[in-house]
């Protein structure tokens, strides 16, 4: 059963434009902002995590906090919107069977001073001196902890009150940049069935790899599109590979290609299957050779937020007396919050940002206003007047934990 | 942007009816402790210790109020930040604290370790979560946030990537749980983008956030200070080795050897790095931060 409605694109445009007391807002792009048209009206409240009925509205002033012993309160600079986060990656992780590490594993370090985390994921431990090094340059063969540094095992760290993996090992190799290999003896792999991960981290290479999305969320309908780019040095890349996790678990692959010196990608969300707060991971892998000829492996992991879309701005903004009426239509039932930024003019004339205000209630589907308070007292104590602007607005699914909605741009109010 | 800091410094000098503004005439003080990560049931015993926790208590007798207005917190952080196992049952023990002792608004201060910060921040950046919560923003003075993963730990990455911590083992006992899901970095970055304030560029908290933050791990073997914070059954010495080591793979060289610096100072305002305070200039590795070490309890003290 098809449960999603469109809502007209034209009044999610025109945010503000639906009553007179409200005015022209900024001109911010809407690039970024969150909310797709689409309503919702399959989800239910059998998962809800939140079960509060009482309607709470609070609003508070920006900076009002004590200032301890320090001189002064930093200014908070506050961003049009959050920009979407760039994840580094040093490092890279293979999933491996004990066949495959018996047969020899490639370990590409770009650096001397790699950490090298063996974890077997089932009840089989791995001892050091089960290990076999095959020194990439050189050629040779090390075995019973020869090249190996300083090794990190789960003894120490249970003795040091750190949950550690029953089995695992962690050791420095005593190898320079190149391509080497890890083996595991064929006596320590008898018997063993499950798989291995192997995580390499290389603090101290000069080549690392980024992933970024194009949203810090997404809703059901939603295009998410990730870039992955090599950092700190000129890599040309050989293999590459992308992934979607899901919040339900469920994987989708993302074909990346190249655009200029950056892979990108794109998936359209379309699992209806979400859990409550939990994010969609995408995890890319990528393998080049630098300028200068070191091969360069990197696991790069980035994450953003996913909803179902079952509330949304219905587009119109209205300042009644001392509270700003928003507009919301709602799809599934659920408890919905607005969150604002309000500014106001100050002496000289300018718009400065001075009071958050939230109001949240439980609604069933349908069309609904939730009332955003402007509280007098910090009015007054902020020393601002009219025109007042809201802006940053979001909407937020307190039922499901999700980001329905946000609205960068500003809108003015008056009475 | 000078005018506008000054106008807004005056206006958490003035301010005196916003939702959270604080009378403090004849009210009560008191302080509470809130644990990291795990389901703790003993965190006066076995997280803060209660050495630690009955040396910055006695703080309150400065203000002529009673010693006894102190909670430790045991709830379940080994959930998301925003489960009723974990804010909820924060809300519960602090709704009733507030209550028993009578404690007027901005009288609360609270410290917080390590992700113990994430819920606190969950509770003042989402007032309308739950009709408790302007009460208890109400009543807070500031956080005290030690040592808080406020932009994540690469640990908690690694963690949940299964090479470090964890196992099929460790599934079993908890070890990877949605704790430590949310506290990967790529995770917080999301959620400070969206539920959380009070980091660069979002809006502020309602009420100060101040971090304490521990910069570096002293493993050295012949430095007696390195055997600071060792819990009962576990060897002190052996969790700095550890937290050097990792600190050394996984974080930056200004860690306390769980979580970076720029994590810790990711939210709020930083209150001090820990050689700028403590004694002999000590730094306060990730244990030692939620322990009697080098007379945090004593600036904690003072503070409350």
């Amino acid at each position: 059963m098809k449960t999603i409605q469109y809502l007209g694109l034209a009044s999610l445009l025109a945010l503000g434009a639906c009553d007179d007391s409200t005015s022209k807002p900024d001109d911010v792009s809407p690039t970024g902002d969150i909310g797709n048209g689409r309503l919702y009206r399959g989800a239910t409240l059998d998962n809800a995590v939140n079960h509060e009925r009482e309607a709470v509205s609070a609003s508070w002033a920006l900076q009002t906090f004590e200032a301890k012993d320090l001189p002064a309160i930093p200014q908070v600079d506050l961003a049009a919107r959050p920009a979407p986060h760039v994840e580094v990656s040093r490092g890279y992780r293979l999933r491996v069977t004990a066949a495959e590490l018996v047969a020899g594993v490639k370990l590409p370090l770009s650096a001397p001073g790699a950490f090298v985390h063996l974890s077997p994921q089932g009840l089989m431990d791995v001892e050091l001196d089960q290990l076999v090094l095959v020194d990439g340059v050189s050629g040779q063969e090390l075995r019973d902890g020869a090249g190996i540094g300083l090794t990190l095992d789960a003894a120490t760290l249970d003795r040091a009150g750190i949950p550690a993996i029953a089995g695992a090992i962690g050791f420095k190799p005593k190898l320079d940049a190149g391509v080497h290999e890890l083996k595991l003896t064929e006596a320590a792999a008898a018997g063993m069935t499950d798989d291995l991960i192997i995580q390499v981290e290389e603090p101290g290479s000069a080549f690392h790899a980024t992933a970024a999305a194009d949203n810090t969320g997404y809703l059901l309908g939603d295009t998410l599109t990730i870039a992955a780019d090599w950092q700190g040095a000129d890599v040309r890349t050989e293999r590459h590979d992308a992934i979607a996790i899901l919040p339900s678990g469920k994987q989708r692959p993302i074909v990346l290609t190249a655009a200029g010196a950056t892979l990108t990608g794109s998936l359209v969300l379309d699992d209806e299957d979400v859990v409550p707060g939990a994010l969609i991971d995408v995890e890319v892998q990528l393998e080049g050779v630098s300028a200068d000829g070191v091969r360069v492996r990197r696991t790069v992991k980035t994450s953003v937020a996913y909803a179902l879309p079952t509330a949304a701005f219905r587009g119109d903004v209205r300042k009644v007396g001392g509270t700003v009426d928003v507009g919301v239509d709602v799809g599934s039932p659920g408890r919905y919050a607005v969150t604002a930024v309000v500014y106001g003019t100050d002496d000289g004339g300018a718009l400065v940002p001075f009071m958050m205000t939230q109001s949240a209630r439980f609604l069933e589907p349908g069309s609904h206003v939730l009332t955003l308070k402007l509280d007098p007292a910090v009015i007054t104590a902020a020393g601002v007047r009219e025109p007042f602007e809201v802006r940053d607005l979001e909407l937020m699914d307190q039922t499901r934990v999700g980001q329905l909605g946000r609205r960068a741009m500003g809108v003015r109010l008056a009475q | 942007m000078r005018a506008l800091t000054k106008l807004l410094f005056a206006i958490g000098v003035l301010v005196g009816a916003t939702t959270f503004s604080a009378t403090k005439a004849h009210a009560a003080r008191g302080v509470a402790f809130i644990h990291g990560t795990g389901s703790h049931w003993d965190a006066y015993n076995d997280y803060f210790t209660a050495e630690n926790v009955d040396s910055v208590r006695t703080g309150l007798a400065n203000s002529g109020n009673s010693t006894s207005n102190y909670v430790v917190i045991n709830c379940d952080f080994t959930k998301y930040m925003w489960d009723a196992g974990a804010a909820g049952c924060v809300a519960t023990a602090l709704t009733n604290f507030i209550a028993a002792k009578g404690i007027g608004n901005g009288e609360l201060t609270i410290e917080t370790h390590s992700n113990g910060g994430n819920v606190l921040r969950w509770i003042m950046s989402n007032p309308t979560w739950d009709a408790r919560y302007p009460n208890i923003i109400s009543k807070i003075r500031w956080v005290n946030a030690i040592a808080a993963t406020s932009l994540g730990t690469p640990l908690a990455n690694a963690v949940i990537n299964g090479n470090i911590f964890e196992s099929a083992l460790g599934w079993l006992m908890g070890y990877a749980n949605d704790a430590v899901r949310m506290q990967q970095t790529s995770w917080m970055a999301s959620y400070n983008a969206s539920w959380l304030f009070g980091t660069a560029g979002r809006p502020a908290l309602p009420k100060g956030f101040w971090n304490v933050v521990g910069t570096d791990v002293d493993s050295s073997p012949f430095d007696g200070d390195s055997w600071c914070g060792g819990s009962w059954g576990l060897d002190g010495y052996a969790q700095s080795v550890a937290l050097d080591n990792i600190q050394n793979i996984y974080l930056n060289s200004c860690s306390d050897g769980f979580v970076d610096c720029s994590s810790q100072q990711g939210a709020g305002t930083t209150w001090f790095q820990d050689k700028s305070r403590t004694a002999d200039a000590e730094p306060l590795s990730h244990n030692q931060s939620r322990r009697k070490c080098f007379n945090i309890d004593g600036i904690l003290r003072s503070d409350v």
